[in-house]
């Protein structure tokens, strides 16, 4: 175990974690951001310095770039707290630990998406939306490839259109909100949020080709050893849609997991703030998605009201604070419009698979009375991601909320824990930083 | 301490890098997430799950676990959230690539 | 309303709650099981599965051995869900000196009938390949059993069930009143007799009791293909527990049937915050790697730690704990509250119903402790 110092830790290099730690670098703080995925940029950002980057993107990751102070340590997984002031964390490789203590700290760690259990949703081909997304941003190309996309949520659109543009052949978007709700959403935006109607219409225009059908989700989904068709429902007929690929995910659930490690109260499933983004624990901030699902132009604001804040701007932190609540207030919308049915309670049978990691049944759960009954007696939440894909499933399924999380947060060898401490170090230098100048295209396609 | 950042290196279009999948040498764009990589070779499942299920990536961002391999001899690592260097060396369990073959 | 009389209300659904109710109800009584939160979700859940004999003292020794067999009766009833297995311990013999120490421990054992066999450094590495080449060699306790507490002690609560047991879950007890309870609720509960199995709990109901919290780390392994065979502990073991200062630490490691390794064992007197103290986890992993030099990469996957609760002579406390006989404890179980939970229930039962208990019923009885003060004036290391 090595020991390292900074005045500002942040954990997310997506937008919030970009933008908190752009603002704090600029004022002098000296700040190190720490990422799991190789990449900064987050969830949205990945893979957008290799290809032209979008227009929100550009200026930020150009910002990223040019701020001195900030230290990217991407690659880097945050294992857990240690005492008030300090975190663990795994560098890549994993061959030891670096114990990261810092004066403030900024939560950034964004979302993961909700699946659902579905029968068949185990079959290798199966993925989450931004999931198959994040893998073809990798350097997977699906070209020709027959891709379904279902679930719920604004998302499924960016994807399939993302799909389309390199060469899939999306053949169907299933969102399962009525089309009476989702509707309503799309006059709001045209009400209130033009530029966001105008995105939405062109992404529709995009995969105009694609059939978007509303009201209907997948109720069983088949193959042998990989996915070979979906059955959907829209509560009165079955349909079957062919595909080599289903890219399937129903929201967004807050990474949450660390601020609990760390104290920080959650309501309703994110952690709680105040005006200043600050976490009911001293000296620790929380921004973006991790507060809420309100997307990327507030994740960047919080970020930013964050970053503010911790190196003492409070004018500045101040003037942000009404454009996040109108973009939080627009969010809620989005809530209602994508609402999950009840209907998808009773898609999975006794026999489907609920916890992945260790192949406990719908049935197996179902006999108990609460998380922490299904985790003792079934394993259920016990294996390798610690209930992170089965927990917000069984809190939709069943209302079952009080998951315990332990640290470690990422698996640790026990050679790192067993390390002694050396004496203190510096963080390795960025060398590079990210930035946005990479505009040679998509270097990542593989070629066949 | 020094630290290479391979997901911050990505290299011009012509780069590539040699990586061993199961000792079969592969040589893929600099830059390529591992996970990507296989899915890209075919491979779509890279894990057996406890009741002896193939799996293969599921959340592409770090959770899930699916994606699990022993990369450079460490067990369980998530190939969606390691970029591919030279010489880097991923086993998935024989039988399965054999199944894939 | 006619209101419900019970024989033996039993406050908390560990592992040793439930075996009491089980053998309680299953002996005729009319058991009542209240537990504010899930079965097992005390020390039970945090706790390693162990069920060996320890021999720190000749009580311990009696007790312990008396103990593990009654699991190894029970052994053809348990559900697969236990996952019992006579795992066997093997006490390895790490410094030097300790192959003397392995002869006297053995010495000990058999003295009491408990099988055991001496092994060389040869037989321990065919036994155990896995560990460190240079171990000298151990003591192999054939008869000692790994299971998972959890599932025994929902076992137990079905048990109890079958023989007409009620259940009160999501309430505590709160007060005790003269033939009644208290519950959290605000309800009473009316029972003849009430038993305290509620962990370090008992200390909010039974304040004079001179219990210690001992808070223990423990790691667990991803699956794995099994290396270990056996339960492995370093001789060392009873030192490092009693080393003066607040913390000590041993190896102690537990294959289990998912393939895991769990690996123990810390120890921190007088601590009772949850919290994970890396330091402790750092002394673990160091000692594990020494042990097991293969390990370094295997990916600790969780940590948790749990509480024992110690009374300063080293035995459990069972017993009547007022002078007319009303109020039961059954905690201080150490690190051997699974060891012990069948054998405590069986005691339980031999003093509800008036029988003989099988050990002498002074050496556990709660009224040891009467007219002293504190844990640390009672405490002579
Ligand atoms: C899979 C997915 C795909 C998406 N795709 C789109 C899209 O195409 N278009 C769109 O408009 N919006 C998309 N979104 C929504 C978008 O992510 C958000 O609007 C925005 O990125 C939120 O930014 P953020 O900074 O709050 O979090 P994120 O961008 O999610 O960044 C959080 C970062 O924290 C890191 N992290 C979390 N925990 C730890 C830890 N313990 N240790 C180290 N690092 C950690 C994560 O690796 C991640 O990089 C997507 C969301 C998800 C989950
Ligand atoms: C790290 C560690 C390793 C261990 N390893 C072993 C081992 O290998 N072998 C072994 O034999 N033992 C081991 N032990 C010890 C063993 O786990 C405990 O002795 C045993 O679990 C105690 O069981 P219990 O039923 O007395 O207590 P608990 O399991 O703590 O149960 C008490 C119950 O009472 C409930 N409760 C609390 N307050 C109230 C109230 N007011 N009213 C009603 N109910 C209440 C609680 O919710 C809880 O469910 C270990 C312990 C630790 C911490
Ligand atoms: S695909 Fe989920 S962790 Fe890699």
């Amino acid at each position: 175990m090595t020991e390292a110092q900074v005045e500002l830790l942040v954990v997310g290099a997506g937008p919030a974690g970009i933008a908190a730690a752009c603002t704090a670098a600029e004022s002098g703080v000296q700040v190190a951001v720490l990422d799991d995925n190789p990449d900064v940029g987050g969830q949205i950002w990945r893979g957008e310095k290799r290809s032209a980057p979008s227009s929100l993107a550009a200026p930020w990751l150009e910002r990223a770039a040019k701020a001195s102070g900030i230290q990217w340590l991407t690659g880097w997984a945050a294992v857990g707290p240690d005492g008030p002031h300090a975190l663990l964390a795994l560098p890549p490789g994993g061959g030891q630990l670096v114990r990261v203590a810092y004066q403030k700290l900024v939560l950034a760690t964004g979302a993961r998406e909700l699946f659902l259990p579905v029968p068949g949703w185990t079959l290798p081909g199966v993925f989450g939306a931004g999931g198959l997304q994040a893998l073809v941003k990798g350097g997977w190309s699906v070209a020709e490839r027959r891709i379904v996309v279902a679930g719920s949520g604004p998302l499924l659109l960016a994807v399939a259109a993302y799909l389309q543009q390199t060469g899939a052949d999306v053949v169907l978007v299933a969102e399962q909100a009525p089309w009476s709700k989702v509707s309503r959403y799309a006059m709001h935006l045209l009400l209130t949020q033009f530029a966001k109607f105008r995105q939405g219409v062109r992404l529709r225009r995009t995969v105009r080709s694609t059939p978007y059908r509303v009201g209907c989700w997948p109720v069983r989904i088949l193959g042998r050893e990989q996915v070979e068709a979906v059955i959907f429902s829209d509560g009165v007929r079955r349909f079957q849609e062919s595909c080599d690929l289903l890219a399937c995910g129903f929201g967004l659930v807050p990474n949450t997991e660390l601020g609990e490690l760390l104290g920080c109260q959650r309501a309703a499933g994110r952690l709680a703030v105040d005006r200043w983004q600050r976490c009911s624990v001293p000296h620790v901030y929380a921004a973006g998605e991790v507060c809420g699902i309100a997307g990327v132009e507030c994740a960047l604001v919080e970020g930013q009201i964050a970053g503010y804040h911790a190196s003492g701007n409070l004018t500045a932190a101040g003037r942000l604070c009404r454009k996040r609540d109108r973009l939080r207030r627009f969010a809620g919308q989005l809530h209602q419009a994508f609402a999950l049915r009840d209907e998808l309670r009773s898609v999975p049978d006794p026999h489907t698979i609920v916890c992945r990691c260790e192949d406990v049944t719908l049935g197996q759960v179902r006999e108990q009375m609460s998380w922490r009954a299904a985790r003792l007696q079934q394993r259920c939440g016990m294996g390798l991601c610690q209930g992170r894909i089965c927990g917000p499933a069984l809190e939709f399924l069943f209302g079952w909320k009080d998951r315990s999380i332990r640290p470690p947060l990422f698996p640790v060898p026990l050679g790192a824990l067993a390390d002694e401490m050396s004496p203190k170090s510096d963080l390795p230098s960025s060398e590079k930083s990210p930035s946005a100048s990479h505009s040679e295209c998509s270097t990542r396609r593989l070629s066949p | 301490m020094t630290e290479s950042r391979p997901g911050l290196d990505q290299g011009k279009e012509s780069e590539t890098v040699t990586i061993w999948v199961n000792g079969r040498m592969v040589r893929v764009p600099a830059g390529t997430v591992l996970a990507s990589a296989l899915l890209h070779l075919g491979i779509l499942y890279t894990a057996r799950s406890v009741s002896g299920q193939l799996r293969g990536p599921l959340c592409g961002m770090g959770i899930c676990f699916e994606c699990r391999a022993t990369v450079n001899g460490q067990p369980l690592m998530r190939t969606c959230q390691l970029v591919c260097h030279e010489g880097l060396r991923v086993e998935i369990a024989q039988a399965d690539q054999e199944a894939q073959a | 309303m006619a209101v419900e009389a019970y024989d033996l209300a039993v406050a908390g659904a560990g592992i040793v709650g439930a075996a009491c109710a089980a053998l309680a109800a299953e002996a005729g009584l009319r058991v009542v099981l209240i537990e504010p939160a899930d079965v097992a979700s005390g020390a039970t859940a945090a706790g390693m599965g162990h069920v060996l004999v320890m021999d720190d003292s000749p009580q311990l020794l009696r007790w312990t051995h008396f103990c593990r067999q009654l699991w190894l009766e029970l052994e053809s009833e348990l559900p697969a869900r236990v996952e019992f297995r006579r795992t066997g311990t093997v006490w390895l013999a790490a410094s030097g000196g300790a192959m003397q120490q392995v002869a006297s421990k053995a010495e000990k054992l058999r003295a009491h009938g408990v099988d055991c066999a001496v092994w060389g450094a040869a037989e321990l590495r065919e036994a155990e390949p896995a560990l460190r080449a240079d171990l000298e060699g151990g003591l192999y306790v054939p008869d000692d059993v790994v299971l998972y507490p959890p599932a025994a002690a929902e076992y137990f609560v079905n048990r109890a069930r079958w023989f007409h047991a009620r259940m009160r879950f999501g309430q505590s007890v709160t007060e005790l009143l003269r033939g009644k309870l208290r519950l959290s609720d605000g309800s009473t509960v009316v029972a003849e007799r009430c038993l305290l199995a509620n962990g370090y709990g008992v200390r909010q109901l039974v304040p004079w009791l001179p219990l210690e919290p001992r808070k223990g780390h423990l790691l667990i392994t991803a699956r794995m293909t099994p290396v270990v065979h056996h339960q492995l502990i370093e001789l060392g073991y009873h030192d490092s527990v009693r080393a003066p200062g607040s913390h000590s630490v041993a190896f102690n490691v537990q294959p289990r049937v998912t393939g895991q390794l769990l690996i123990g064992s810390s120890r921190q007197h007088g601590v009772a915050d949850r919290d994970v103290d890396w330091t402790v986890v750092q002394r673990m992993a160091q000692r594990a790697r020494e042990f097991l030099p293969s390990f370094a990469d295997q990916p600790i996957i969780r940590i948790w730690t749990g509480l024992r609760v110690a009374a300063p002579d080293g035995l459990p406390v069972i017993g009547y704990c007022d002078e007319e006989s009303r109020t039961l404890v059954a905690t201080g179980h150490e690190g051997l509250g699974i060891t012990a939970a069948l054998g405590t229930a069986q005691f339980v039962v031999n003093l509800l119903l008036g029988q003989p208990t099988p050990l002498p019923a002074e050496w556990f009885a709660p009224l040891r402790f009467t007219g002293s003060a504190s844990f640390q004036e009672l405490h002579c290391d």
